[in-house]
């Protein structure tokens, strides 16, 4: 799990399945991530394949936290096999999804201008 | 062919993974992703609410076909839960993830919910059965 800071943005890049293992790990990192983040964040699971429902809840407050404190998270890399399980939980009801991280930054570019 | 193991660390079942991935490709091509989730998340929900606190407890799991159906069985030897009241909460799935949208639990039941064609409890909770179609 590693930040990556650039001009308007935050990422926090995930490179590891979210497991049982992790879970108490990535919301410790999540909520570090959204107190210590500017305005506007992504969340990059490109090189994640799996993660389980503790992961999604970790995301979803997250959403919830960033709004309330006047920041978006939105979610990068949302791909098969994952992308199917974003569906399902409606995800896309109240924070943006994107395929590509390229896309999220474009997301975030575009709002800026 | 059936697999069957009993586990009592998460690193056992990430062993076995490699197998059951192929066995869900051979088998199940088209409803592996769903099938392997849903395996996990049964796993997953086994380690974290059934035996986290208990001593010397395991989980046993199976894959089997039978019928064009698949059968996923996940069973554990720690503590139950009231699935008819959890059931009862969740209702439609569908509802469910709109009403509970930000929470930060929950989702795990209702999740293989929408991904098996039926699921069963029983056992006072501790055993789980879901069931795929392959048609």
């Amino acid at each position: 799990m590693k930040v990556i800071k650039k001009a308007l943005i935050d990422i926090l890049a995930i490179n590891e399945e979210i497991t049982i293992k992790n879970n108490e790990q990535f919301r410790i990192t999540m909520g570090k991530f959204l107190n210590e983040s500017e305005s506007n964040l992504i969340l990059d699971l490109s090189h994640v394949s799996y993660l389980n429902s503790s992961g999604l809840g970790v995301i979803a407050d997250g959403a919830m936290k960033a709004r309330k404190n006047g920041k978006e998270l939105v979610v990068a890399g949302i791909t098969p096999p994952i992308d199917e399980i974003f569906e399902i939980v409606k995800f896309n009801t109240f924070m943006e999804l994107f395929p590509s991280l390229d896309q999220a930054e474009n997301y975030f570019e575009q709002k800026a201008q | 062919m059936t697999l069957a193991y009993t586990i009592a660390r998460y690193e056992e079942l990430e062993e076995k993974l490699p197998i059951i991935e192929e066995y869900l490709q051979r088998n199940a091509w088209g409803n592996h992703v769903k099938i392997m989730y849903s395996l996990l998340e049964a796993v997953n929900n086994a380690f974290e609410h059934g035996i986290h606190s208990v001593k010397k407890a395991s989980i046993t799991f199976s894959i089997r076909i039978k019928d064009k159906k698949l059968y996923v069985e996940v069973m554990h030897n720690g503590i139950g839960f009231n699935y008819e009241q959890k059931l009862e909460l969740i209702g439609n799935p569908d509802v469910f993830f709109e009403t509970y949208q930000t929470s930060i639990r929950g989702r795990g039941i209702a999740i293989m919910q929408k991904l098996a064609d039926n699921l069963v409890y029983t056992e006072d909770g501790k055993k789980l059965t879901l069931i795929f179609s392959l048609e």
